[in-house]
């Protein structure tokens, strides 16, 4: 075989380095939540864009600006609001008097990450203006095209509890999120550890360790991360699982799922485990990496029916009992 | 005297052209006057039909005497009437009745006889003649009438219409072939189940190691110079994983390396055991999954140590020996 695990590996140790540099800054600055920080890594390298959910106060704001800040990177957070319109998003054109003329002012998307805070409180027209810059990865003012720079990665936040008020974000536009992530609670020891780290006199901060430039480069190495015929079958059985449960002995779903996954979660998937391998130092996927990121991929991606809702059956739930039904290769 | 043999005459032309013309309209209809003596003028006729002269051996037939006279009703008594002389034929109903009617001014008095005739065999069969005596009450004088002998033949029977006799015939087939299909099928099952549940005591008596020791000899062969090595750490891995699930009802089979690491830790088994099977399953998951080349000699190395775990665990080794009370 032409393939040279070793050679990847070897790249993949090389590359990596900078991985514990940013947990090790991040960790300063944030108690627990590795499984945050790791997705938000696997976005990054994997170039797939995160939402997170969660109540409020888990520090899902500050993990994505304490990473920003690592990164020495072009930040933006973008608060979102009722009255948020889309040329405050992507820019706009500007008349000048002196000259005469129009020109292009450049609204806070042309970042290399966005921090989209709350962003189910915008109404429709302000999250599609991001979902199309999000997938296009280009945004047009006037008459002029803009290419977003690289890497763009947007970490959406959302709030699940507070409905009055928000804007659910369609299912087809939260198809363009890579991750969904669902944030829990810390556990009591973290719990401790964070009151005591913010309430002291010096509020720890991170220093910025990695530059863009080493992030492309582990992300070409992510690409370069082998994927098995067999990994890549397990991750396909998955998703059609999802679609066609009942192929799979999962008769007791047939009813509850409404919509499967859609391709783009096979291609997800498979993205995300290789960057779950980078992150592991591995070479190879395997079937680990394919279970680890799953959910998180899935989650989002599969629309229960409401006979499920009614029996409170969540899409995780779903996706959980696919996992644990797809036998591993 | 002369005037009476004149009437006479005349009486006997009419009654024979009426009878001629009772033929004549009706095949069927075998109408018959014959005076024995003189006739009287009212003309008393007296007829016998069947509704049919050929019969199946299944129907019946209708013989209809009727016997009529015009005039005065009470002119004639009729003193008896047996019923009709029949031969292959039997009576199994009869009736009769007596009507009056007017016509041209004049009464007409009509008695009728009516049968229910049921052939017996196949064949010819015959109403003999009827006779009827009866007295003029005018001149106190007796007569007697008698009809033609009819033939009637009998016919093959014909299917009874509506017979669905077959059906019950068909339902009791059906239910009892079904019956029997039953009394088989449950037969074949308890046979079958009788073998299973030998085979399973059987099975029950070999140790699970013992079985799984013979599967894997069977499995991969070492020996074998064409052997597919990277297939081998495929076939292995389940392997170790089937027995893991069989032995202490781990979900190994769709669980990942780590993830049966560690339900095996929530039991309490052997910690080198533990580590013998994580070394198995990872070292299986490099060579399955890195698309690199496979070395025969891992291959060994992971048959070796799935080979002696299960001699372990068939000496019941593997077990730690401060919890084997919390193990079934």
């Amino acid at each position: 075989m032409d393939f040279d695990i070793k050679a990847i590996n070897e790249k993949i140790q090389k590359e990596s380095a900078f991985v514990e540099k940013i947990t090790d800054q991040v960790g300063k600055v944030i108690v627990g939540q590795k499984y945050m920080i790791e997705r938000l890594l696997i976005g990054l390298l994997a170039d797939g864009h995160v939402l997170l959910e969660g109540v409020p106060g888990l520090a899902k704001t500050m993990a994505v600006k304490t990473l920003s800040s690592v990164i020495k990177t072009q930040f933006q957070r973008i608060q979102f609001t009722p009255d948020l319109l889309p040329a405050d998003l992507i820019g706009t054109m500007i008349f000048e008097p002196k000259t005469g003329k129009f020109s292009v002012k450049k609204g806070p998307v042309f970042a290399n990450l966005i921090l989209a805070d709350e962003i189910n409180r915008s109404p429709a027209k302000v999250q599609s203006a991001l979902l199309e810059s999000m997938q296009e990865r280009q945004v047009t003012i006037g008459d002029e095209t803009f290419k977003l720079p690289s890497p763009f990665l947007v970490l959406a936040t959302q709030n699940p509890i507070e409905q009055e008020g928000t804007y659910p974000l369609p299912e087809a536009q939260v198809d363009r999120f890579m991750l969904k992530l669902s944030i829990g609670y810390p556990n009591r020891e973290e719990e401790l550890e964070i009151m005591r780290r913010m309430t002291g006199l010096d509020i720890p901060t991170a220093q910025p360790v990695v530059t863009p430039k080493d992030i492309e480069n582990a992300k070409r190495v992510v690409h370069e991360v082998y994927i098995d015929p067999k990994i890549e079958n397990y991750i396909v059985d998955i998703v059609f699982a999802t679609r066609n449960p009942e192929q799979f002995g999962l008769e007791e779903l047939k009813d509850l799922i409404a919509y499967g996954a859609s391709p783009r979660a096979s291609i997800y998937l498979s993205m995300a485990a290789r960057a779950h391998a980078f992150l592991r130092r591995r070479g190879y996927v395997t079937p680990e990496d394919v279970r680890s990121i799953g959910l998180d991929v899935l989650r989002h991606r599969v629309i229960v029916t409401y006979e499920a809702e009614a029996e409170e059956i969540t899409a995780e739930d779903v996706v959980r009992k696919v996992l644990n039904k797809i036998e591993v290769p | 005297m002369e005037h009476y043999c004149k009437k006479c005459s005349c009486f006997v032309i009419a009654a024979i052209m009426f009878v001629t013309a009772g033929f004549s309209q009706n095949s069927n209809r075998i109408d018959s006057s014959r005076i024995n003596s003189a006739v009287p003028e009212s003309g008393i006729t007296l007829s016998a039909q069947v509704n049919n002269n050929k019969v199946p051996l299944n129907r019946t037939i209708n013989l209809l005497i009727q016997l009529k006279w015009y005039g005065n009703l009470d002119r004639y008594q009729v003193h008896q009437f047996d019923n009709p002389i029949l031969n292959n034929l039997e009576i199994i109903a009869n009736s009769s009745s007596n009507k009056v009617s007017t016509e041209n001014g004049g009464n007409i008095a009509v008695q009728e006889y009516s049968f229910t005739l049921q052939p017996k065999s196949l064949g010819m069969s015959y109403i003999e003649g009827v006779i009827i005596k009866y007295t003029d009450l005018d001149t106190d004088t007796g007569y007697s009438l008698t009809t033609n002998r009819i033939e009637v033949k009998v016919i093959d029977p014909i299917p009874e219409p509506g017979d669905k006799s077959w059906i019950l015939w068909l339902l009791l087939f059906l239910v009892l072939a079904g019956a029997a299909f039953v009394v088989i099928t449950r037969a074949r099952q308890r046979k079958a189940e009788r073998i299973r549940r030998a085979q399973e005591e059987a099975e029950k008596a070999v140790p699970l190691e013992e079985k799984y020791l013979k599967k894997l000899k069977e499995l991969v062969d070492l020996q074998n110079p064409n052997l597919d090595i990277v297939n081998s750490f495929s076939q292995l891995s389940r392997f170790l994983r089937h027995f893991l699930k069989e032995k202490f009802n781990v979900p190994a089979e769709v669980n990942t390396t780590e993830d049966v690491v560690y339900e095996l830790n929530k039991q309490q088994i052997e910690e080198r055991f533990i580590e013998e099977v994580k070394d198995v399953l990872t070292t299986s998951d490099i060579f399955k999954f890195s698309g690199g080349h496979a070395e025969k000699n891992e291959l060994v190395r992971i048959y070796g140590l799935i080979e002696s775990g299960l001699h372990k665990s068939l000496r019941g080794e593997i077990i730690n020996k401060e919890n084997d009370n919390n193990i079934d």
